[in-house]
């Protein structure tokens, strides 16, 4: 095809991967959590007919492309009546953020849901199971979505969509190879719900502070899957240090060669509210390594894993505020599908 | 149940040309002279995975196979020989060559199974590996291409999750694999392809039919752990396990036959079993329930062993098999 062909058509007149110059904003925060409603009470009732899809929609359970019907929807028992409910009308996402039950049996659920022409054409699920692997797994009955990231935010709070993203890239960039280096902006508040488990918190019960050098490190707090819950491991990294800085200032998270395939596909500047999905990977070419304070950490597992991610964060006055994370294991370096090629 | 077949003779068939699809059914990229075929006039016509360009024989490959477990110890992948175009996986993600199990492996057992098969060029290594000197169950085929690696595909199932999970450490195959029978005893690479074929034919939605034959003393092992306790410990030996439909809750099973040895009658499998898990307990074909091993959907990404008598009888399944996102892709297909 020649370049005056090209030029004749009018999808080359929009910016690249965009269907409109102009937004629709057809179905605003409310019509899309409703959306986002409307496919779980379909997956609570086994009726995947009753999804309003698109005929193109894709659906992903924990990277995998499957047929709307498979997968969760042929185990799942229960869907929790409470969640974590974001959407962005201008890119027509929405994201619901709970727990689920597969024959009686809880898991940890997110899910992401675009909405074209009031029809759902993207599915993005990421599922928390108990399969064995040390990892995070809350108390379903007790998860609390901190109603934080439901608040609209005073002008003088907000911060415009691009910086929104940058706060959490920053994040993103903290975890990566964390080594003591902070490059996000922390509310002194900042507080991280993870697979239903504040690891920001002091957890009941159990000895808290940094481990002293030399000391070999603490034994893992939950599994064997060390301490840094928010990069993947199994143990609760709040039993070390608390607060969301303190963990990456002590460079408890080292374990992550890499944050892959960050997408943000919800943004709502309103409230402070971004989520993004993403790989962590643990490369586990090392199996110990130093804290900033010289104390020596023993990575969980001896190999190379992967977690896959949804997590939602709430930036108020710029700084990360509150954080909420579903992930689950994957195997390493796995590919997300709404990541395109690389 | 989808089979993905090991590519027909190289000479005709790209390296990275598409090879999914059913035995006997036309299949996009294969070349029109084997649609339709069945797979025993196909055997008949060409063997099942042609020679490749340049031969390299069983010593060849054996060494390449010993020489690549080497240079992953030694963590240094510049001590092979590499086609131009590489293809690496490992437990069916593609990635880099000397990402993942090249920067966390600490040692490899010395008394590994290595499957040849010249007539392929695929070559196989199973045996233990140790990562930061914990001991995981590893198989490896690696395919040659004039004297280099074109293709490196890995399976391995480490201590962490659900059993099998058996002494990593001290485990040795059945020493049968490593046996040539007498040549007339041997099974022809069609057969031995049938019957691999028709052992997952058996168990995919399994309700007591067998469509494959067994050798009366066939066992089955799976991550080092002979498979006859829980559910197995219902009935005994391989056909025996098939008849009483235990293995009812596998829904579906992907599977490829890369490497055939001929002379040792011995195939190694790479696939997946997949596991909706829509129910919690099944029935055995003589009315006994059992319960599912999961409540939740997953697939286990296998690379199995099998070894076959000269008259296509199974007598041994050896399988690593970790388990997996469900229904997680092979990279091996297009």
């Amino acid at each position: 095809m020649g370049l005056a062909a090209l030029s004749a058509l009018p999808a080359a007149a929009q910016a690249p991967g965009e269907r409109s110059a102009v937004y629709p904003l057809d179905c605003d925060r409310g019509c899309l959590i409703g959306f986002a409603r409307s496919y779980m009470a379909a997956l609570k009732a086994h009726r995947p007919s009753e999804v309003p899809a698109a005929k193109s929609v894709m659906f992903t359970e924990n990277n995998v492309p499957l047929a709307i019907g498979d997968g969760l929807w042929g185990t799942v028992s229960d869907v929790s009546a409470d969640a974590l409910e974001v959407a962005d009308a201008e890119t027509g996402n929405a994201a619901w953020f709970g727990y689920v039950r597969e024959h009686g049996e809880p898991a940890i659920y997110a899910m992401r849901i675009k909405v074209v022409d009031r029809k759902i054409t993207e599915v993005e699920t990421v599922v928390h199971r108990k399969t064995g692997l040390p990892a995070p797994f809350g108390e379903v009955t007790r998860m609390e979505h901190d109603h934080a990231f439901q608040e609209v935010l005073p002008a003088e709070q907000r911060r415009p969509r691009a910086r929104l993203v940058a706060v959490a890239q920053s994040y993103f960039n903290t975890v990566e190879y964390n080594d003591g280096t902070v490059f996000a902006p922390f509310d002194e508040e900042c507080a991280r719900l993870e697979n239903g488990i504040s690891t920001t918190a002091v957890p009941k019960g159990a000895p808290t502070g940094a481990p002293a050098p030399g000391s070999g490190g603490p034994p893992p707090a939950a599994g064997s899957g060390g301490p840094p819950p928010a990069s993947g491991g199994g143990g609760n990294a709040s039993a070390i240090a608390q607060g969301c800085e303190a963990q990456f200032k002590l460079g408890l998270y080292r374990i992550n060669k890499r944050v892959r395939e960050r997408l943000f596909p919800i943004v709502d500047e309103e409230r402070g509210v971004v989520v993004a999905s993403g790989f962590f990977d643990h490369a586990n070419y090392f199996d110990s390594y130093k804290l900033t304070n010289g104390a020596t950490m023993r990575t969980a597992m001896k190999w190379p894993n992967s977690i896959s991610l949804l997590e939602a964060f709430r930036i108020r006055d710029g700084k990360i505020h509150r954080i909420e994370a579903v992930f689950t294991y994957v195997p390493y370096f796995m590919h997300n599908p709404w990541a395109g090629a690389k | 149940m989808s089979v993905i077949n090991s590519a027909p003779s190289h000479s005709v068939i790209p390296a990275k040309a598409g090879i999914q699809g059913h035995i006997g059914r036309r299949v996009g990229l294969w070349v029109p002279a084997f649609a339709g075929m069945t797979m025993g006039v196909m055997g008949a016509l060409t063997p099942y995975g042609a020679a490749a360009a340049t031969p390299c024989d069983r010593a060849c490959l054996t060494a390449i196979a010993e020489r690549y477990m080497d240079a992953l110890v030694a963590q240094d992948w510049r001590m092979l020989p590499w086609a131009k175009s590489v293809r690496y996986s490992e437990n069916s993600v593609p990635m880099m060559i000397g990402d993942a199990i090249w920067g966390s492996i600490s040692g490899h057992a010395r008394d590994a199974t290595i499957i040849a098969d010249p007539a392929s060029g695929n070559v196989a290594w199973l045996g233990r590996v140790d990562e930061h000197g914990q001991p995981a169950f590893y198989a490896m085929r690696i395919k040659v291409i004039n004297g280099r690696i074109a293709e490196v595909e890995t399976v391995i199932r480490r201590k962490e999750g659900r059993p099998p999970f058996g002494d990593a450490a001290g485990f040795v195959h059945d020493k049968r694999f490593a046996e040539a029978p007498r040549a007339k005893e041997r099974p022809s690479r069609a057969v031995i392809a049938a019957a691999v074929q028709n052992y997952y034919k058996s168990v995919e939605r399994n309700n007591g039919t067998v469509f494959a034959k067994f050798d009366p003393a066939c066992a089955r092992v799976e991550n080092g752990v002979l498979a006859d306790t829980g559910r197995y410990a219902m009935a005994q030996g391989c056909a025996a396990q098939l008849k009483a439909g235990l293995f009812a809750d596998v829904g579906g099973v992907r599977f490829r036959v890369p490497v055939i040895d001929a002379e040792r009658g011995v195939a190694v499998a790479f696939g997946y079993f997949d596991y909706p898990q829509r129910e919690t307990s099944f029935n055995s074909s003589d009315g006994r329930s059992f319960e599912a091993e999961t409540k939740y959907p997953y697939s286990l990404n296998f690379a199995a062993l099998f070894k076959v008598t000269g008259s296509g009888a199974i007598q041994r399944v050896d399988q690593v098999a970790p388990e997996l996102n469900y229904r997680i892709p092979s990279p091996w297909k297009e």
